[in-house]
């Protein structure tokens, strides 16, 4: 498999820390790992750098994970880049946000490396669907 | 739901996110024990309930469960403010799991932290306001969780 490029999008550092490290022991392919602590840096490095793959968290200062993926819906150059949510949010409310937004799978924090892969092998699967489909 | 049910239900989530994220046991603590350098961490939350959680955690205790979050060497150096932020997350955890397990998990909360702290009088303050405390050991090192109820939402 190609290595990802992925951004992960949290407030805290040590979530970003430990999401890096869960990807590795998962084995997902990862390339560079570029990262933002909170919604509207993700925009921004999104908007310059190539990214294969977002992790966001929900609760961020400045702008939380459900408006960061509602802003990439609107913009044809991002909207099609797959979203990983990562939270410990656990609501039924933004959990269903999040789906209606379009986001590609929801992993509950303390993230096991299993349910990560499991859910990074979902989001490509479907992103290479949609891709064969246009 | 009274009081001492909600800090079972607190309880059992904080061991549940310790063992899970950084493999640590913590099991209930008769007497008090003084934390050295402890690091407080709280988060507010609006709601079904509306209150707070805190941790008051032992320095030792923090550096050993931020070294195991991130698969850090033992003894490797980490820097205060990556252990307060660890602090923070595992509160963070704690809580929107807690609020999960007594409201049903349907409903929305806002929160409004972890503002985490090394002020002896911040960890003083979080436990003289807490409606209930409950007193634990890690590694025969004190932490304290603290649940408050009520206050107003911002």
């Amino acid at each position: 498999l190609t290595p990802l490029n992925v951004l992960v999008v949290d407030d805290s550092m040590t979530a970003r820390a430990v999401l890096k490290k869960a990807l590795g022991v998962a084995g997902v392919p990862v390339g560079r790992v570029l990262q933002a602590d909170n919604g509207q840096a993700a925009l921004g490095v999104l908007e310059t750098e190539p990214v294969d793959l977002v992790f966001a968290d929900l609760h961020m200062p400045v702008m939380d994970g459900l408006e960061m993926v509602l802003q990439m819906q609107c913009d044809p150059d991002l909207c099609g880049i797959p979203v990983v949510v990562v939270t410990s949010d656990g609501s039924a409310d933004r959990i269903d946000a999040f789906w209606a937004a379009g986001v590609s799978a929801i992993v509950r924090k303390p993230c096991e490396p299993a349910a990560l892969r499991e859910a990074v092998a979902r989001t490509l699967a479907s992103a290479a669907e949609v891709s064969r489909a246009n | 739901v009274r009081t001492d049910q909600l800090l079972d239900a607190l309880q059992e989530q904080f061991c549940a996110v310790l063992e899970q994220a950084a493999f640590l046991c913590a099991e209930p603590q008769a007497g008090p024990v003084a934390a050295d350098r402890a690091v407080t961490a709280r988060l507010e939350f609006h709601g079904e309930l509306v209150g707070a959680v805190a941790i008051v955690v032992d320095g030792a205790v923090a550096r050993e469960l931020t070294a195991n979050l991130l698969g850090a060497d033992d003894g490797a150096p980490l820097a205060e403010a990556l252990v307060a932020d660890a602090v923070g997350e595992v509160l963070n955890m704690t809580c929107n799991h807690f609020l999960s397990t007594v409201t049903g998990a349907e409903r929305a909360f806002g929160l409004r932290g972890p503002f985490v702290s090394s002020d002896a009088g911040e960890a003083a303050r979080d436990l003289a306001r807490a409606s209930g405390t409950r007193r634990l050991a890690v590694q025969e090192r004190p932490v304290v969780l603290a649940l408050t109820l009520g206050g107003a939402a911002p």
